[in-house]
């Protein structure tokens, strides 16, 4: 287990790995939105309230729900980083103003759209049977107080996430039809989480392996800060369930009227 | 920049403490990457299926007795060539012998003071030397987890051994060369996993495989980034060695960068020993 507890950053209430822990109620405590706003999905979702009359439709909604959160989270901190904006809450991201040709803001505008790709494509690879229940959802990240290495720390996350979530939903599909079109994006997750973390170890000094080295530590219980590309014993990906990742994931996102 | 001396440490900590439990683990492991798949692991004799989409140049069958042992023998095909290419270039790199055999401990592996970086600076070139080193040891983790799960049916490597796919077929004498010769093996063997990976019968067994090809498409990306190139995923026609064209999973229209390629297995097959093979 990561010592979360024991961090200060202000960034550390709204790490992936917390979230489980992290309530509507703490939302709320830590001010991260006015008390008349909506409230953080609460309990967090199971792969259980994922939609889908047959095994494969739930996996691609599964997909979907993490694409459409990616992909804002995408649009969110490249607003955070340069010159900023606000987001569907109605909350104001002050800009960090760092140069686009930085290489977190370089790398984060060439995969923003490789994001919204992924979401664009399984949606209409749904059609009429895309998850609705997501819709009216905004996404809360608390970008707005997070620093430069804070905002490059949550992508991270969220792409070494991903990497893991495709891998665990990989047997809940009911037949082999799009688990090739699963992998091919699954792998172009890896590809993005490694280069985020070179760009990380080069801008803040840092010896994250860019890959699951042999011998890291098997079956990680948690998702691990320091290294967001912990493996196995033999140098494969580890891999997150469904409900492990949607324990994750659910306190950023918002349902209910805007604030 | 990077400090490569302390990356060095961490990884060499990490896996002195990490070598024992792995050692204990992997068959473990292993055995239950075919549990559930049928299979005849206990007969002496075993019947190949002969499978036309696993076949090698020289009309070869991928040996196995049954499509997910194929696929497996397919993988391990690459991932001892793969193991074994990344065994001479770490050689080359720290300025020992090509033929020497990987060393148990990594701690010996420095890079040489005669081996330059070629045209990437020295930061890049430390950090593609730490690379090249710690995925010479992944690429062997992975040859050795597919030859515990497919134990008696585990294929052999080529007895002639293997060859870089340059003129003298040895891996080049700067980081970047041989950086560079490596990628192609590294991008292969991601579209050779996607594209295998549907003939697999068992989920789980397409799990397992994925978590191996998505280190490859991790390795691919991050020797692009130290070569200066785009980390992809983007067609083969870009990156020298790799069969072309390469195979989208989709019809749809889609922007670069967007999708992993995958190549046929007999695409694979050909290619790599025509290239690779002594």
């Amino acid at each position: 287990m990561p010592n979360i507890a024991t961090e200060t950053s202000p960034a550390s209430g709204r790490k992936f790995a917390n979230g489980a822990a992290l309530t509507a109620a703490g939302l709320v405590a830590a001010g991260l939105f006015a008390p008349k706003a909506a409230r953080a999905v609460s309990p967090a979702l199971t792969f259980a309230d994922i939609p889908g009359a047959d095994a494969d439709t739930k996996v691609l909604n599964y997909a979907l729900a993490l694409e459409d959160l990616e992909a804002n989270l995408y649009v969110q901190a490249l607003q955070r980083l340069g010159t900023g904006g606000t987001n569907a809450l109605g909350i104001t991201i002050p800009g960090l103003g760092i140069a686009s040709s930085e290489i977190d803001v370089a790398y984060l505008t060439k995969f923003a759209p490789v994001e919204a790709a992924h979401r664009d494509f399984l949606k209409s690879a749904l059609g009429a049977n895309a998850i609705t229940t997501l819709k009216p959802a905004r996404y809360n990240f608390g970008i707005e107080t997070l620093d430069r290495r804070g905002v490059l720390d949550l992508v991270l996350e969220a792409e070494a996430t991903g990497v893991q979530a495709y891998l665990g939903a990989i047997p809940s599909f009911g037949t082999k039809t799009y688990v090739p079109t699963a992998a091919a994006i699954q792998g172009t997750e890896a590809r993005h989480t490694s280069i985020l973390t070179i760009v990380r170890n080069i801008l803040y000094n840092l010896t994250t392996p860019v890959a699951p080295l042999k011998g890291d530590v098997p079956n990680a219980p948690t998702y691990d800060t320091n290294n967001p590309n912990v493996g196995t014993p033999e140098g494969r990906d580890q891999v997150l369930t469904p409900n492990q990742v949607l324990a994750r994931v659910s306190p950023f996102i918002i349902f209910g009227a805007s604030a | 920049m990077m400090d490569i001396e302390q990356i060095a440490r961490d990884e060499f900590s990490r896996r002195a403490f990490l070598t024992r439990m792995s050692a204990a683990g992997l068959g473990v492991a292993a055995a239950g990457l075919l549990a559930g798949c049928g299979g005849s692991g206990s007969n002496n004799k075993i019947n190949n299926i002969n499978s036309t989409r696993y076949q090698l140049p020289n009309r070869t069958f991928i040996p196995g007795s049954d499509i997910n042992k194929v696929v497996l023998n397919f993988a391990l095909t690459l991932e001892i060539l793969e193991a074994d290419l990344y065994r001479q270039a770490l050689n080359a790199a720290s300025g020992r012998a090509l033929g020497t055999g990987l060393d148990a401990n990594p701690a010996v592996y420095n890079q040489s003071p005669s081996v330059g970086n070629g045209n990437i600076s020295s930061g890049f070139g430390a950090a593609g030397y730490l690379y090249l080193k710690q995925f010479a040891y992944v690429e062997a983790a992975h040859r050795d987890f597919l030859i515990a799960a497919l134990g008696a049916e585990a294929t052999k490597a080529n007895p002639n051994g293997y060859k870089f796919a340059t003129s003298d077929g040895t891996p080049g004498t700067d980081i970047a060369t041989i950086l560079g010769n490596i990628l192609p093996l590294e991008e292969t063997g991601v579209r050779a996993y996607l594209g295998a990976a549907g003939d697999l019968t068992d989920l789980t067994l397409i799990q397992t495989a994925a978590t191996i090809y998505s280190t490859e498409a991790r390795h691919s990306a991050s020797i692009e980034y130290i070569l200066g190139q785009d980390p992809g995923p983007r067609p083969s026609s870009q990156i020298p060695g790799v069969p072309t064209p390469d195979k989208e999973v989709t019809t749809a229209a889609v922007a670069p960068n967007v999708f992993e390629k995958y190549l046929d297995p007999n695409t694979v097959l050909a290619a790599a020993t025509s290239a690779f093979f002594k």
